[in-house]
């Protein structure tokens, strides 16, 4: 993959975001910054929200109050889509694939966004020169996020790791300036998590990306990330770096009765 | 690169063989067999385009919709009056036939337009039940626009012609002995109307728009994180199918030479449903072959009624041939709803609840 950033990376402001769910306060008043070309980690319980938040990124809950500001632009309020277009990918929770389609057929969906045939051009077999192009593009990404030799079989036929490196190397053929990941070693073995943790912060160095993902495993959230935040019950508990986190006597109480350490599987025992 | 692109012909070198062999079958019929026949493959290959955009719609984007026959029935009816002459009870514009067909075909566009505050809002069997109201209100339209449709009787249709030459018996041209009339030479303008729909349908799929309604149709809130926009995507690839239904329907219209309110009531809409089902979902070829199984049954039980036990010609005491017809393709697609686990997935797909704010699992480990 090509090591010069293609873009620059997006700057993310969270202000005083809520959400509701029938009555259910799952984010309330949620603020924090992600500075651009940084890694930063949302750490909490089960059901403290953190999904909720990225969904709120990217368009797909609606918020009830506050602001979203990818580089100074307000998001707020606009569809999936919209937020896609300006340049946020990401990844879901439980994988969300085309199970039929090829490894490759998936990959392309993700040029989406940066491709213009419709389905007039492409009945008439205008959009193949486009294609060609992006396909090589999407190869790279392939062979960057390890999925070479898997591009023509169909997705329902990849391990679970190989989906895992799919959803993300997808979102990476969104060229995003900011990329979301919603627990990407969720159910990795330590390997393939720390190889996964390897990609990330590779993909962040060479493409010029800001990312901001969720995890329960401790050892990656510790190893990459540049700042984390820490919800609980809709709300930060905490917020600043990994060495501040792991210091935090409301973090250490609430999850770990004692300081955290890097790596530590007892640790991402308890908060998973 | 993954060495399957070294050759990249030779997975495909049987397939074209066997592809160049059925058109060159397909070319050399009018010159050996009956009209009977040849009709019987002018209603297949009208049915196979409607059913082709019917597999785009249901098959890739996951849209059930049982109100095809409306938008056949506007492109025969559109047919029949943009390019007949008024007489007879009913009014025509008299445009030149082949302008004719390429307007109905858009007029038919536009109706699923204007369907489109329905259509780009629901998913799956919500817009099946909603674009039922198409069918009746269809129905309703037939029987009651006189003028243009010339009520329940219906109205004749006017044979194509392009440049002097007409599609209909009154041309007097004979190839290697062989009379070319109405079933011969329409032979041909069907074949080339029927391999360019499934070409185009072929490269939607495989494109970029075919791969943004898979996924839709897996997951909306997936397909909408990857940047596409669901609501225009619904409305566009109905409009695609509204425009296949309008081709079949002037295919259909020019076949029989003449158009009846009745054929496109609910029971054609649930024969397109049926033969995209057996073809297998979002197949071009299936939805073809497909057509070609519900279209030629019937007419093929009825001719050899006679040899066929429980089956029997009029008047007989045993079942008619559409009625045995019927019970053969019912069976048959309840075989292929089971032995073909994708069919069953992508119905299974469409009854999802609409709208859904959680993100959907297509692929769940
Ligand atoms: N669509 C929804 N409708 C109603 N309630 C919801 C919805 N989505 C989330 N919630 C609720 O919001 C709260 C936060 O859920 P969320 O999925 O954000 O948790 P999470 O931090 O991602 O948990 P986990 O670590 O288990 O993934 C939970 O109480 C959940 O039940
Ligand atoms: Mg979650």
């Amino acid at each position: 993959m090509t090591t010069t950033p293609t873009q620059t990376a997006a700057e993310l402001r969270v202000e005083d975001v809520s959400v509701v769910f029938s009555g259910l306060r799952a984010l309330d008043g949620v603020s924090f910054t992600v500075r651009p070309g940084t890694i930063h980690a949302v750490i909490g319980p089960n059901g403290a929200g953190k999904t909720t938040l990225l969904n709120a990124l990217s368009g797909i809950y609606r918020v009830a109050s506050g602001r979203i500001m990818v580089d100074g632009q307000e998001v707020t309020g606009l569809r999936p889509d919209r937020v896609a277009r300006r340049g946020v990918a990401r990844t879901f929770q439980n994988i969300v694939v085309s199970p039929v389609e090829s490894t490759l057929d998936n990959l392309m969906v993700g040029r989406h966004r940066l491709t213009r045939s419709g389905i007039a051009a492409t009945a008439l077999g205008l959009g193949r020169g486009e294609q060609r192009v992006h396909e090589a593009r999407v190869r790279d990404i392939a062979e960057f996020a390890g999925l070479s030799g898997v591009l023509d079989r169909p997705a329902a036929s990849l391990a679970y790791g190989d989906l895992k490196r799919l959803e993300f190397a997808r979102a990476l053929c969104l060229e995003p300036r900011l990329l979301i990941l919603d627990e990407p070693v969720a159910g990795m073995n330590t390997a393939e998590s720390a190889e996964l943790a390897r990609l990330v912060s590779a993909a962040r160095d060479a493409l010029g990306l800001t990312v901001v993902f969720v995890e329960h495993d401790m050892g990656v959230v510790m190893s990459i990330a540049d700042r984390i935040t820490v919800l609980d019950f809709g709300k930060v508990v905490t917020d600043g770096t990994p060495e501040h986190v792991r210091q935090h006597p409301e973090v250490i109480s609430a999850y770990l009765g004692a300081p955290m350490e890097s790596g530590n599987d007892q640790v991402a025992e308890r908060l998973s | 690169m993954p060495e399957t692109s070294r050759f990249p012909m030779a997975g495909r070198v049987p397939a074209l063989c066997a592809l160049t062999a059925a058109l060159v079958v397909l070319l050399a019929l009018p010159l050996y067999v009956s009209a009977f026949w040849l009709n019987m493959g002018l209603f297949a290959m009208a049915a196979a385009v409607g059913a082709i955009g019917l597999t785009i719609l249901l098959g890739a984007a996951g849209q059930l919709s049982l109100g095809h026959a409306f938008f056949v029935a506007v492109g025969a009816y559109g047919y029949a009056f943009l390019a007949g002459e008024s007489g007879g009870g009913v009014s025509g514009l008299g445009l030149p036939p082949l302008l004719a067909a390429v307007l109905a075909v858009l007029l038919a566009g536009v109706c699923g337009l204007l369907f489109s505050p329905v259509s780009s809002r629901l998913r799956g069997i919500y817009l099946g039940i909603a674009s039922l109201g198409l069918v009746f209100l269809g129905h309703h339209l037939l029987q009651n626009m006189k003028p243009v449709t010339g009520g329940f009787e219906g109205r004749t249709v006017v044979p194509l012609s392009i440049g002097g030459f007409s599609f209909s018996d009154q041309a007097d041209v004979t190839v290697l002995g062989v009379p070319f009339g109405a079933a011969e030479s329409q032979w041909y303008l069907f074949l080339v109307v029927t391999v360019g729909a499934a070409l185009l349908g072929r490269n939607v799929l495989r494109g970029r728009p075919g791969r943004a309604l898979r996924l839709m149709k897996d997951s909306e809130i997936g397909a909408s994180a990857m940047g596409v926009d669901i609501r225009r995507t619904k409305a566009a690839v109905f409009v695609l199918s509204s425009m296949y239904a309008g081709a079949a329907g002037v295919l259909t219209a020019l076949a029989f030479q003449r158009t009846v309110p009745d054929y496109f009531s609910l029971h054609l809409s649930v024969s397109y449903l049926v033969m995209v089902i057996l073809g297998g979902l979002g197949s071009v070829g299936g939805a073809i072959a497909g057509a070609v199984f519900v279209v030629t049954l019937p007419l093929l039980f009825s001719r050899y009624a006679d040899s066929l036990p429980f089956v029997t010609g009029a008047g007989g005491q045993g079942l008619d041939a559409s009625t045995a017809a019927q019970f053969v393709y019912g069976a048959v697609v309840i075989v292929a709803v089971i032995v073909q686990p994708g069919g069953l997935a992508a119905l299974a797909g469409a009854v999802r609840p609409p709208r859904s704010r959680r993100p959907a699992a297509a692929a769940a480990p």
